[in-house]
């Protein structure tokens, strides 16, 4: 039962990670356009991606 | 699938590389010249060291590939650093070297794949709206994710809770995890749970009851019990309850938010109709000339730049940028954008023009009385817009129901608890928490959203966009829909219906003639005639000495005669019989001799009549409002057996005849003219090849133009009000039978959570039966990838649901 004492802070840690996370993601806009992103798919093989696009 | 669109995608691509060829391309060159001269790019690009930013509106986006093809071509071009498409918005960001490319580059290589670009102004690229609406997202997506991990990592901690006696739990182990339920519960209480809190302490201060009241109560009251349980060691402890609670109605309220906003599409909107470039007179003093004449010049500015009083020239085919006053006397107007008006209108010196509508035949000059917020154009749009705000909303089954239900269920607990305090004080707290928590209003809150959500993802699936929520059940409670004609019932364009021809004249020989006489003019009818003198094969000839007398005719010389074609009093001098109404007979003569007539007509939509009288057999009535002449008017209607209408109707005249009303009433319409009164029906319905103002001014949208979506649409509006009144139906029953029970302390409040979940999965399974859609409705796969864009276009989620 001791191990308790260390899994549930480490759990809540993880936990707190999660959610800082998320709230990262969605104030840099990750989930602004959800239907775009899913056209990049489309791009040809053959073109070289290029450095400085920030999709 | 995927190949599906690539292939459709690479399809357009080689049929728009077909087309440029066609145009008159002299002209359009000159079009994007003009965005060369600094002065004028300036508006539009923010420069950062040698970088260049500009934002574009991108028209034309309409098959999901298209993003790609634009983004990977224009890559191509040297000099470009970075570009973005974004489909949802139809905005694209591009970045460039300043010495490499101009702005001009950029929009002629777009306009070149075939989509029409247009510059935003630095200011209007970052819309106020726009953020606004982007940060209330994010905020509620932000709260949604934390209830979410929340509620699951309580849902975890507290689980071996529930059985503790069999397990013999010690209760040390008991309260560490009970204590854990309490500290992630208390942020998520806190954070996710704030709007419902705020709301409810905002309605009781001004002393009246909200759905968030019941709510706020039974989180505040289950999680302080939990609390004091916790604290003396005894009773059941609800922090799961709670979080759950909390991240689903927030789930709900998501969705609905998701529905009801609409990004800033308005605005851009507008945009998309004003042009950016004027060509403003500029009088200048030649050094060189031998007397003091002045000469004149056309410089292009910017339209912002423009001010009232000045003087401007509108080459044909371009779009007026203001208000004004035409000084001379040889141009038509297509003002159907604003009007309904579908033929080309004579302007004369000294007639109004309109800023929006387009200058057909010949250059125009004129003088600007109106600019910017003060055209009839934005006047318009804020007619539309404060139709909109004022729109009364029906008052909503859902809303009476829930009030009334709220008002009974606090009282109720007041009474519980003040009985049991009476007999059994211990009890009293634990007897009004399983009333509170019993009455559900869970169920109540679910009982909305969830029909909803699943009828919008339906109705997508049948091809009709849904944009405001609340629409649906407007929609179930509609006795009338009134039709607009041109580009609604009718496929808004013309067509050549019948052709007569006089003795000794043969039908190709006419056409030939007639065809050389409208060379190069832009009239939609002059398309429709040469476009029939090249199927009949009509040998093309030349005309010369061309004359257009706007609003008569062309009159020019082939092969020796000279030949009108036009009205027929201009042609031959006399007016017809069964002329004198009809707007849409053009006449070819020669020496006031009759040789041949040709009568066009708008054909009907192939479903129109279809639908017509399926909404007839719903119990709906038609009717037809138009801004068209009597005669065009009454062939649409008796076609359609419509009985009911109305022709040379301005918007205002629409308007007026809809606040008369006392139907609820569908609008149906397309164009531009439409808007204000769209705005203002109880229910607003747009053809989704309609003017983007109109689609952005509307509940509903009807992709692809299928009229026979409507029926379609009423039907699946009905049976979502209908499953909306059973779930409502369920949550007061429910109640009625839980409550005593709950009040005379038979339900723990164990029992009443875990009946709060059942009936919120009952609901929301009820719900789904909206979206069994029988096969014949439901659109093919492609098309729904376009329904896709077209509804992030619109800022409208598609909850796509099995």
């Amino acid at each position: 039962m001791s191990m308790l004492l260390i899994l549930v802070p480490v759990s809540l840690a993880l936990l707190g990670v999660a959610i800082w996370g998320f709230i990262w993601a969605v104030n840099t806009g990750q989930f602004d356009d959800l239907e775009t992103p899913g056209w990049d798919l489309l791009t040809d093989d053959s073109e070289a991606p290029r450095a400085d696009d920030d999709h | 699938m995927a190949e599906l669109i690539a292939g459709a995608g690479l399809a357009d691509y080689y049929r728009y590389r077909q087309q440029p060829g066609n145009k008159p391309d002299i002209h359009a060159s000159d079009r994007w010249q003009s965005y060369a001269q600094p002065a004028i790019a300036a508006a539009f690009v923010t420069e950062r060291g040698d970088e260049n930013t500009a934002t574009l509106l991108i028209g034309g986006l309409r098959c999901a590939a298209c993003v790609w093809l634009i983004e990977r071509h224009l890559r191509e071009l040297p000099g470009v650093l970075s570009i973005h498409v974004n489909a949802a918005t139809e905005r694209a960001q591009v970045r460039w070297r300043k010495d490499a490319l101009t702005l001009a580059d950029i929009l002629r290589r777009i306009a070149d794949l075939g989509y029409q670009p247009q510059p935003l102004d630095r200011q209007h690229a970052s819309d106020a709206a726009q953020q606004q609406t982007q940060r209330e997202q994010r905020m509620m997506l932000k709260r949604l994710g934390v209830a979410a991990l929340g509620m699951m990592q309580v849902m975890m901690y507290v689980l071996p809770l529930y059985v503790r006696d069999r397990v013999h739990m010690g209760d040390d182990v008991a309260q560490s995890l009970a204590f854990i339920g309490l500290l992630i519960t208390t942020p998520v209480l806190l954070y996710s749970g704030w709007p419902f809190l705020h709301s409810a302490a905002r309605a009781i201060r001004h002393r009246h009851i909200n759905m968030d009241v019941p709510v706020a109560l039974a989180l505040l009251l289950a999680f302080v019990a939990s609390v004091i349980n916790l604290w003396r060691h005894q009773g059941q402890t609800y922090f799961d309850s709670v979080t759950m609670f909390i991240f689903l109605l927030t789930l709900g309220r998501y969705v609905e938010m998701r529905v009801r906003h609409r990004t800033g599409s308005i605005t851009d909107a507008l945009s998309r109709m004003q042009p950016d470039i004027a060509h403003r007179l500029c009088s200048v003093i030649d050094p060189y000339s031998t007397d003091d004449r002045q000469q004149e010049e056309w410089l292009d500015v910017a339209a912002a730049q423009l001010q009232i009083g000045d003087e401007l020239l509108v080459r044909s085919g371009e779009t007026i940028p203001a208000d004004g006053i035409a000084l001379n006397d040889h141009s038509t107007v297509n003002e159907s954008l604003l009007t309904g008006e579908s033929l080309p209108i004579a302007k004369h010196t000294g007639d109004a023009v309109m800023a929006g509508t387009i200058n057909v035949s010949s250059p125009m000059r004129m003088r600007v009385t109106a600019l910017g917020n003060g055209t009839l154009l934005s006047g318009l749009v804020r007619m539309m817009e404060q139709a909109q705000f004022d729109k009364p909303r029906l008052a909503l089954q859902a809303d009476r129901v829930a009030r009334v239900f709220l008002h009974v269920v606090l009282w109720l607990c007041v009474l519980v608890g003040a009985a049991w305090y009476a007999v059994n004080p211990a009890r009293a707290f634990d007897a009004v928490l399983a009333v509170l928590v019993v009455t559900c209003p869970c169920a109540l809150s679910l009982a909305m959203p969830t029909v909803i959500a699943a009828c919008i993802s339906a109705m997508g699936r049948c091809g009709v966009l849904v944009t405001r929520a609340d629409a649906i059940e407007c929609l179930a409670q509609i006795d009338a829909v009134w039709f607009d004609k041109t580009g609604t019932l009718t496929k808004g364009q013309m067509q050549l219906k019948d052709m007569s021809v006089a003795s000794g004249m043969t039908r190709e020989r006419a056409l030939s003639i007639a065809a050389a006489l409208e060379a190069g003019a832009q009239h939609p009818i002059a398309e429709v005639l040469r476009h029939h003198a090249v199927q009949y094969a009509a040998p093309s000839l030349t005309a010369t000495d061309l004359q257009v007398l706007p609003g008569r005719g062309v009159q020019g010389k082939i092969a020796g005669g000279t030949y009108r074609l036009g009205t027929r009093e201009f042609v031959t001098g006399t007016r017809g019989a069964n002329d004198a109404t009809s707007d849409a007979a053009v006449v070819l003569g020669r020496d006031d001799q009759e040789l041949a007539a040709f009568h066009f007509s708008d054909a009907l939509r192939t479903d129109a009549a279809a639908s017509v009288n399926e909404l007839r057999q719903q119990g709906v009535q038609v009717a037809l409002y138009s801004g068209d002449a009597e005669v065009t008017v009454a062939g649409i209607a008796d076609q359609l057996d419509i009985r009911d209408r109305h022709a040379r109707q301005s918007p205002a005249d629409k308007l007026c005849a809809l606040k008369a009303s006392a139907q609820r009433i569908a609008m149906v319409g397309d164009g531009v003219n439409d808007a204000p009164v769209l705005a203002a029906a109880h229910v607003s319905i747009a053809m989704g090849q309609g003017t983007a103002l109109a689609q952005a001014s509307a509940d509903m949208l009807l992709m692809n133009s299928t009229l026979h979506s409507l029926p379609m649409a009423l039907r699946l509006a009905r049976k979502s009000r209908h499953i909306m009144r059973q779930n409502l139906w369920w949550a007061v029953s429910y109640n009625l039978v839980a409550v005593p029970l709950a009040a005379v302390g038979f339900i723990t409040p164990w029992l009443a959570a875990l009946g709060m979940s059942l009936s919120s999965v009952l609901v929301t399974l009820n719900a789904a039966r909206v979206m069994r859609v029988s096969a014949e409705d439901k659109m093919p796969p492609v098309q729904q990838g376009n329904l896709a864009l077209k509804a992030a276009q619109l800022g409208s989620l598609q909850v796509t649901l099995p």
